[in-house]
This record gives C-alpha cells, sequence and structure tokens, in this order.
C-alpha cells in the first residue's frame, strides 16, 4: 500500500476512540512529510497501538493508533528490511486467514480483539510465536497454527464444519493431528493463568476465541455480553476517577539531537497551521515520513534524491492561494515552462511552501521516529512510538 | 494482508456503499470554471490511453480524471504545464487506487509511445513536486468516489447470473 493511500486513509478516520491524525505537513526542501497526531499518554498496549489518555479532557480514554502504519512499517518496499530484518506478527490473525479465507470480515477483526482480550488478562500474548520472515506470501503458516492449537486444542468437526472448505485445508491435514492437541483446551491454558472457566469474563473470552467465524460473537453482541453488566461497570475514563497508576512520561526537551540548523519551533504562523486539535491535548511528535530517504521507488511522493531547490521560472501563482476557489480572472497561473522542455518545470514559487512550513525536523532513514519534534502549543511532546511498553503493562 | 480487491463481494460491501454515499455527499464542489476548460478533453483521453496501457483500474481512471477537474478548476495552467498535471493525477490515484506494483514507474511512463511522441519528457523532480502540489491542494484527501466506485457495486446488486440479454449472459459483457 502507498504511503499517499495510507495518510489519505489516515485523514478519513475520525472516532473519539482513534488517534486522530491532525495535520500533514511537507518539506518541500528535503522533501519530507509530517504527520502531526493526537497525543495521548500512554501506551496501554503493544499489539495495536493501544493508548490510554492522561490528565485533560479525555482523560482515561482509550484509543487506537497507527493501524495503518504498522503495515506500512512491514511493507517488503524498503531497502531498509535489509539492514534491519522486517518480520511480521501473526498472533493476532484469525484461523481462517492462515487457512487462507480470501475475503475480509468482521469476525476477523474479532478474533484480533479476543487476543487482545486475552493479553490483557494474563499479560502475555495468547498465540505468541515465533515472528516470521516477511516475504512470505503464503497464508499458511504452520508455526502460528501449531500455537493456536496448542492452547485452544484443535477444532472438533463439530465445532467448524466449514474448516473443510478453506483453501489451505489439505495442507493442515497433512501437517497437522490431532492427536497432538489433545490436551490442550483454552479452559486449561486461562486456569493457568487464574481465570476460572465459570467466570463471566472467561465466558465473553471464548465467545471472542471461537474458531469457527461464522459461530464467533459479532461486536454488537459482545458489548450485550453479562460481562459488561457486572461490577466493575465500564467507565469512559478507564481509571474511573482514580488516581493515574503510570508514571508520567518524561519531556524531551532541545537537548534531543537535531540534524538540522533550521529547526524552528515556534509555532507555525500561517493560518494554513493552525491546529484543530483541542488544545494541548493534541500535539503530537510527527510520526517519521513515510518517504524513506532512500526508497526504491522512482516515482511518487515516496520517491527520492534530487534536491528540490532548483528555481527556475514557470510558476507564478500564489501558493496560499491554496484551496479557496479563485475566480478565473484571478486565477493563479501555472506558467508556461513546458514540461517537454527539460527546463525547470515547478519551481520557483513552490519553494514559497517550504517557507510556510517552517516546522520540521530531520530524522534519517527510520520510520519510527526516535528523536522528537518540539511542537511549542503543548507542554510536552513525546513519541507515542517509542519506549516504555513494559511500564505501562496495564 | 492483500485480500481480493472485489470488496463489492464481501460480506462488508453495504458498509463500503455506505461510506462511500456518505463521501460522496461532500465531495468538493466543482465550478467548471478553468480558463483551460477547452483542453480538459484532451488530457481526459490522455489520462485514459495511459491509463489503459498500465492497465489501471476504473476507479483511478475516474478518479484522476476527477482530481485533474478539480485541479484546472483551481488555477490557470499552461498547455505544456497540464501535461504535468494530468500525468502527476493519473499516478496519485493509481497510488490511492492500485496496489503499489501496478503504479506506473517513471521509466516507462517517458518510454510510452504517445509521449515520445509528444516530445515530452516527464522528470523525477517535476512529478514529486506536482504531486506534492496536488496532495496540497486536495489536503491529501483522496478518497474522492467516483461513478466507478459504485458501478461494480450496483452490477452485482442489480444483475444476476442467469440474466440474458440478447440470449447472452449478461454477466459476460
Amino acid at each position: 500500500m502507498s504511503a499517499c493511500r495510507e495518510i489519505a486513509l489516515l485523514r478519513e478516520l475520525k472516532h473519539p476512540n482513534v488517534i486522530a491524525l491532525q495535520k500533514v505537513f511537507l518539506s518541500h526542501s528535503d522533501r519530507k512529510v509530517w504527520l502531526l497526531f493526537d497525543y495521548a499518554e500512554h501506551d496501554l498496549w503493544k499489539p495495536a497501538n493501544i493508548l490510554v489518555m492522561g490528565e485533560g479532557p479525555e482523560r482515561g480514554r482509550v484509543k487506537i493508533a497507527d493501524m495503518g502504519f504498522a503495515r506500512l512499517f512491514n511493507s517488503p518496499l524498503k531497502p531498509l528490511a535489509d539492514l534491519d530484518p522486517v518480520v511480521v506478527t501473526f498472533w493476532y490473525r484469525a484461523p481462517e486467514l492462515l487457512l487462507g479465507a480470501r475475503h475480509y470480515t468482521k469476525a476477523i477483526d474479532i478474533w484480533a480483539i479476543g487476543c487482545i482480550f486475552a493479553e490483557l488478562l494474563t499479560s502475555e500474548p495468547i498465540f505468541h510465536c515465533r515472528q516470521e520472515d516477511i516475504k512470505t506470501s503464503n497464508p499458511f503458516h504452520h508455526d502460528q497454527l501449531d500455537r493456536i492449537f496448542s492452547v485452544m486444542g484443535f477444532p472438533a468437526d463439530k465445532d467448524w464444519e466449514d474448516i473443510r472448505k478453506m483453501p489451505e485445508y489439505p495442507t493442515l491435514q497433512k501437517d497437522f493431528r490431532r492427536t497432538t492437541y489433545a490436551n490442550s483446551s483454552l479452559i486449561k491454558y486461562m486456569e493457568k493463568h487464574k481465570v476460572k472457566p465459570d467466570s463471566k469474563v472467561f465466558l465473553l473470552l471464548q465467545k471472542l476465541l471461537t474458531m469457527d467465524p461464522t459461530k464467533r460473537i459479532t461486536s454488537e453482541q459482545a458489548l450485550q455480553d453479562p460481562y459488561f453488566q457486572e461490577d466493575p461497570l465500564p467507565t469512559l475514563d478507564v481509571f474511573a476517577g482514580c488516581q493515574i497508576p503510570y508514571p508520567k512520561r518524561e519531556f524531551l526537551n532541545e537537548d534531543e539531537p537535531e540534524e538540522k540548523g533550521d529547526k524552528n519551533q515556534q509555532p507555525p504562523q500561517n493560518q494554513h497551521q493552525q491546529p484543530t486539535a483541542p488544545p494541548p491535548q493534541a500535539a503530537a511528535p510527527p510520526q517519521a515520513p513515510p518517504p524513506q530517504q532512500n526508497s526504491t521507488q522512482t516515482n511518487g511522493t515516496s520517491g527520492t534524491g534530487a534536491g528540490v531547490g532548483a528555481a527556475g521560472a514557470g510558476l507564478q501563482h500564489s501558493q496560499d492561494s491554496g484551496l479557496s476557489q479563485v475566480p478565473p480572472n484571478k486565477k493563479p497561473r501555472l506558467g508556461p515552462s513546458g514540461a517537454n522542455s527539460g527546463g525547470p518545470v515547478m519551481p520557483a514559487d513552490y519553494q514559497h511552501s517550504s517557507s510556510r512550513l517552517n516546522y520540521q525536523s530531520s530524522v534519517q532513514g527510520s520510520s519510527q521516529s526516535q528523536s522528537t519534534l518540539g511542537y511549542s502549543a503543548s507542554s510536552q511532546q513525546s513519541s507515542q512510538y517509542h519506549s516504555s511498553h513494559q511500564t505501562h503493562r496495564y | 494482508m492483500e485480500l481480493e480487491g472485489q470488496w463489492w463481494r464481501g460480506q462488508l460491501a453495504a458498509d463500503i456503499h455506505q461510506a462511500l454515499r456518505y463521501k460522496e455527499l461532500k465531495l468538493p464542489s466543482y465550478k467548471g470554471q478553468s480558463p483551460q476548460l477547452s483542453l480538459r478533453r484532451y488530457f481526459a483521453d490522455l489520462i485514459a490511453i495511459v491509463s489503459n496501457r498500465f492497465t489501471l483500474c476504473p476507479s483511478a481512471r475516474h478518479l484522476a480524471v476527477y482530481l485533474l477537474d478539480l485541479f484546472m478548476d483551481r488555477y490557470d495552467i499552461s498547455i505544456q504545464q497540464l501535461h504535468l498535471v494530468a500525468l502527476s493525477c493519473l499516478l496519485l490515484a493509481s497510488k490511492f487506487e492500485e496496489k503499489e506494483d501496478s503504479v506506473p514507474k517513471l521509466e516507462q511512463l517517458n518510454s510510452l509511445g504517445c509521449m515520445t511522441n509528444m516530445n515530452l519528457v516527464l522528470t523525477k523532480q517535476n512529478l514529486l513536486h506536482m504531486e506534492l502540489l496536488l496532495l496540497e491542494t486536495f489536503q491529501w484527501n483522496l478518497c474522492l468516489p467516483t461513478a466507478a466506485h459504485f458501478i461494480e457495486y450496483y452490477l452485482s446488486e442489480a444483475v444476476h447470473e442467469t440474466d440474458l440479454h440478447d440470449g447472452w449472459p449478461m454477466i459476460c459483457l
């Protein structure tokens, strides 16, 4: 999936429980893309980057972050992968996907939620498994299925009748024996973690982690589950007004190494850059730009290479016109220099846009930003994408 | 995880259709006020020809033309520049609608017969600049449903496998 698509889709996401992409900043001069996200204080959970808000108007609200970029980061297109082997986690992948299901369904998401629910109860990934190399395009992952059966037991024919119709069923038959898993069951696994099989929490987990996708509970049914009717009742603030038990994130200050001398920490002056977010919560570090410095692509926003500074005639419009409708007689003019001339086509006034985008830092070659960018509307900056997962375990 | 691209066959089809309808109601306004409006046909054809050469999907082609329309509506653009604008629109649209390996590459674009006939050579720098300008103009909002986004879903709802036209299955037409 292209970075361009990821960002465009992230722009669409608006939900109280989703970390919103507030703004995309372009840096034309070094061709970087900065993404401004909502800021959330605590990493609650690693799997799907589930975060929980600290003190503030949305205190204790759980938010999901980073859905798309997790995948983008796992994309095999990056030459980075050579240096830093990229692996994909199949721990949250539903059994029907591992057996070659071709359509995305809501049930697939429910399985993943079940995995995370179990992880919340036991503090360990329920289907933890050796991670595999990204390059495998085969849906069938032997080790992952083995892990699932080791926890759940091998599904009985009556429990999942349609398993025979799965594209990878022949492989399953060839590679697995039911008897290997005769002693495994979710009950036993959860009992080891002190979760009783007659508890409401176990019964809900069992419905979420049902092997047959057609029998798996739906989200609507899950919300009506007795587990959510018993004490403690669900609250918007997960801390239920109590003191927040996690240490406050440390400030990242200007000691952070910076590669750019021209970095400007002032809030952007231009009206285009007014943060649209609710004030102090909203600032988040831009995640490093998806376009990689050493991308192999030759086209498009993810491309790189040649500097952008070359100036030339050809473009006499005011960049400020941006989105506003311009009456025909006042149209900004994209000038005469030709696409076929070999001469500079764009330059000149596009440079205006980089001066608008004086809010930049530089992180080279890594899409997981370690350096963090000051944004002075906020009193704290910290990347929600790195550090200290273990300290915030729930 | 790349599953089949045919969303209209999946379980989520009704939800996706509803989301597209909702997006459609909020499309940016188009006034048809481009000073180069008379050239629109030519550049829409260019987009169609190039997208056929790369066997891009109809929704990428339609999105490209729509992006071109919106952009022309807001800027006074020379003919030379319009070539670059049109092809950048096509690239952006294909990046949004297509799998990544279907997106045309610069060298492939430049080697197309129609490009060399026009004595048109695109440079990486020019394309990148134009793409960024387009993205900024549209504020990265490329999720713009066109007729092409709906047609497969409506066909799948409206035409049954057994429906005939002149004695032949409609589904083959």
